[in-house]
């Protein structure tokens, strides 16, 4: 009996849910699982773990890190847009600058070259 | 040999990792005050790229995370323990939960989990400057929420070591392996600052006919130090009451953890002491070796028996979402002339 229960929640449930993002101001992802990709690659190519931006027990939050990566969000996308509308093909969007093009793993990027 | 087939299934997450995190067991967790489902980051982010030593599944898209959509995702949780005590072994599955959570929206979730005990509640987050409510069938938030239920401020051992054998004197209400059942309940947590406030009121856990009042203050804060808990819970059912204290602090690769709680009405009219403290550190990401002390007095007077265990452990985190843990146990009692086997433990456990 209780496992009918259970598989009527589950069906019933399965049918009237939705997901929205909460406080997502310049991101348009809107799958979980881009989503998740997006922010692991952020945070590889910073070499920073989700709590360097994130309140851990309310994601959602506004932190001064969010602020910070919102502005070089828009300007990877600035920069981006500026290149591809300069590519022979205008049709094709391609990643041209990403947060690895400078951090390169690291949370500082480094202003000169490395001495010899 | 002796060997027997025992399932234990309410297991809880670890404490330890929410310190070092300095965050609560909802970082990780589908149910907020902890315990089995990992959540999307405690599954793809935690379980995957923090825990194991080496990672098997490198590519995100090769993986089952069990979200079968955005909003509905399942899983399972699995162990397997075999238990060497000199005279006796056995081995013995001890988890087999299968559990399922849908989001509705981003205010409203159904948990269901289906195993020895089952588990179903309804979450409501962000509601009348509650931060959530959850109302269905599960367990009371008190203390720290270890994945041992062996431990004297859950349960004990099932068999009752030895120094009150075959009775329940010894170990604490969350005994899982032997009387306790989930509630059915009515939880709210809302934050005050820094402190997070967990009350709930439902069934009782001593005899369902009862009702039973929980509250768990656990304040977090991040100081130069390193990150540090410390919480205060209270609980009562008629006669019976049980109050206590924990805490942690972790620097770098070391956390310390443990509470300490008194119950009034539970083993008789005595009041009943338990105390528990881990140490933990982490060499390198995928092992984990811990100390820990276990104590219990059914009536705060040590003059006729009271049980210490000491505990040494290794947890092997090789490849993601397996751990295999050894531990070895030895116990020491007081004004009893007896003195138990070291205990061998080893673990399997898996999940997704």
């Amino acid at each position: 009996m209780k496992i009918h229960i259970y598989i009527l929640c589950l069906v019933f449930s399965s049918v009237y849910s939705e997901s929205v993002f909460k406080n997502v101001t310049v991101l348009d992802i809107t799958s979980k699982s881009e989503m998740r990709s997006y922010m692991k690659s952020i945070s590889k190519d910073l070499g920073v773990k989700c709590s360097h931006c994130h309140d851990m027990d309310d994601k959602s939050l506004d932190t001064p890190q969010k602020d910070i990566t919102r502005e070089m969000i828009k300007l990877t996308r600035y920069l981006n847009d500026l290149l591809n509308s300069q590519s022979e093909d205008s049709l094709q969007s391609n990643t041209y600058v990403s947060c690895w093009t400078c951090h390169y793993g690291q949370l500082q990027p480094a202003a000169r070259r490395p001495g010899k | 040999m002796f060997a027997s087939i025992l399932i234990f299934s309410v297991l809880y997450s670890l404490p330890s990792y929410s310190i070092q995190e300095n965050s609560g067991c909802i970082n990780c967790h589908v149910n907020p005050t902890g315990g089995v489902m990992r959540n999307d980051y405690g599954s793809n982010i935690y379980s995957f790229d923090e825990l194991s030593i080496r990672n098997w599944i490198t590519k995100d898209d090769k993986k089952f995370d069990g979200f079968i959509t955005d909003n509905i995702q399942i899983g399972g949780e699995f162990r397997i323990q075999s238990y060497d005590k000199e005279v006796e072994q056995s081995v013995f599955p001890m988890q087999i939960d299968f559990f399922a959570n849908i989001e509705f929206n981003n205010y409203s979730s159904l948990f269901v989990k289906y195993g020895v005990d089952s588990e179903l509640y309804f979450l409501f987050n962000d509601m009348l400057n509650i931060d959530w409510i959850k109302i269905g069938k599960t367990t009371p938030d008190y203390g720290l929420k270890i994945d041992d239920h062996t431990s004297f401020i859950r349960g004990g051992n099932s068999s009752k070591t030895y120094v009150y054998s075959g009775s329940i004197d010894e170990g604490l209400v969350f005994d899982y392996a032997n009387t306790y059942q989930d509630p059915f309940l009515i939880q709210f947590s809302s934050k005050l600052k820094r402190v997070n406030i967990v009350s709930s009121l439902g069934s009782g856990i001593i005899d369902n006919g009862n009702t039973n009042l929980a509250i768990n203050l656990i304040y977090r804060n991040n100081l130069d130090f390193g990150p540090m808990m410390f919480g205060a819970s209270f609980m009562k059912e008629e006669q019976f009451n049980m109050y206590g204290v924990y805490g942690g602090i972790s620097k770098g690769k070391i956390t310390i953890s443990s509470e300490l709680d008194f119950a009034n009405n539970w083993i008789s009219n005595y009041t009943s002491m338990a105390g528990y403290y881990e140490f933990l550190y982490v060499p390198i990401q995928g092992v984990h070796l811990t100390a820990k002390y276990d104590y219990f007095d059914k009536n705060f007077d040590i003059s006729d028996g009271a049980v210490e265990r000491y505990s040494f452990g290794v947890n092997f985190f090789p490849i993601n979402l397996v751990e295999i843990k050894f531990q070895l146990r030895e116990y020491n009692l007081h004004s009893i002339s007896f003195k138990p086997n070291t205990e061998y433990l080893v673990q399997l456990h898996t999940w997704f």
